[in-house]
């Protein structure tokens, strides 16, 4: 079993290896950096007792979506605000047993909750390849045409499941 | 001058050449403005540092990717079994 925290000047960046060294490097170096700017914070998946080793993180800010032209039909508000899960990795040691997917899930439902309070409806995803697209859109995300790496979901969905 | 409430700040250094023209045209600038180089460089570096960030942080979209963005929020709201099963991996995976 893991748990899911903050990321922490306690936690140990440097074993960390997905595989992606953008990604890797974006843990050591900038993660936490990230966090104390106010650019979105940084969860890392750990294992009881060892709390220092990191097996896989994710990242959550806020982001906005706007349009070229703007719709026909009336919105609340522009620009459109939306959680943005920026990044997920899972340490090689962890790949391919679920870690992505409960890594995923947990940053649903921590931005269903944070956008339940303030009225948001709408997270974003990055997927970096097309193989990471195929994964989000399995699970309900929907892909865009022109933006094709952004991927969006409706929280009513993860709602909908938190309250069952 | 006043002391500048940025220099006063605990932070980081910055440190780079230009070439004396570019500086020539900054230091005229800096004069009219009435700050001090720091101030007028963080401020304007920041300007565009923020601009940057709002575009790495807002997606415009196009006609079609708009009007499919609209119709998912308006109707996409059921839960497909995939979603269901990675909730049922959280619970197994992860503890509270």
């Amino acid at each position: 079993m893991y748990r899911i925290e903050l990321l922490t000047g306690d936690h140990d960046t440097d074993l960390f290896d997905c595989g992606d060294e953008k990604k890797n490097e974006f843990l050591r170096k900038y993660a936490l950096q990230n966090t104390k700017g106010g650019l979105g914070r940084t969860f890392v998946a750990v294992k009881p007792p060892d709390e220092k080793r990191i097996y896989g993180y994710y990242t959550i800010s806020s982001s906005s979506v706007t349009f070229e032209n703007p719709p026909s039909s009336h919105l609340p508000r522009y620009p459109l605000p939306a959680v943005l899960i920026g990044k997920l990795a899972t340490d090689k040691t962890a790949q391919n047993q679920g870690l992505g997917t409960a890594l995923l899930f947990d940053a649903l439902k921590r931005a269903a909750r944070v956008a339940e309070e303030i009225g948001i409806f709408l997270v974003e995803i990055q997927a970096v390849n097309g193989k990471a697209k195929a994964i989000y859109e399995k699970r309900g995300f929907t892909a865009m045409d022109d933006e094709p790496s952004k991927l969006y979901m409706n929280l009513k969905k993860v709602r909908k499941l938190l309250g069952e | 001058m006043a002391t500048s409430t940025l220099t006063k700040l605990k932070g980081g250094n910055i440190h780079f050449r230009i070439s004396s023209e570019a500086k020539k045209v900054i230091d005229k600038a800096v004069t009219i403005s009435g700050e001090s180089l720091t101030d007028f460089a963080t401020r304007s570096l920041l300007s565009s540092a923020n601009e940057i960030l709002e575009r790495e942080f807002t997606t415009v979209l196009s006609d079609r990717d708009r009007n499919k963005l609209l119709a998912m929020l308006d109707a996409d709201v059921e839960p497909n079994k995939e979603l269901r099963e990675a909730a049922k991996i959280h619970k197994k995976l992860i503890t509270e």
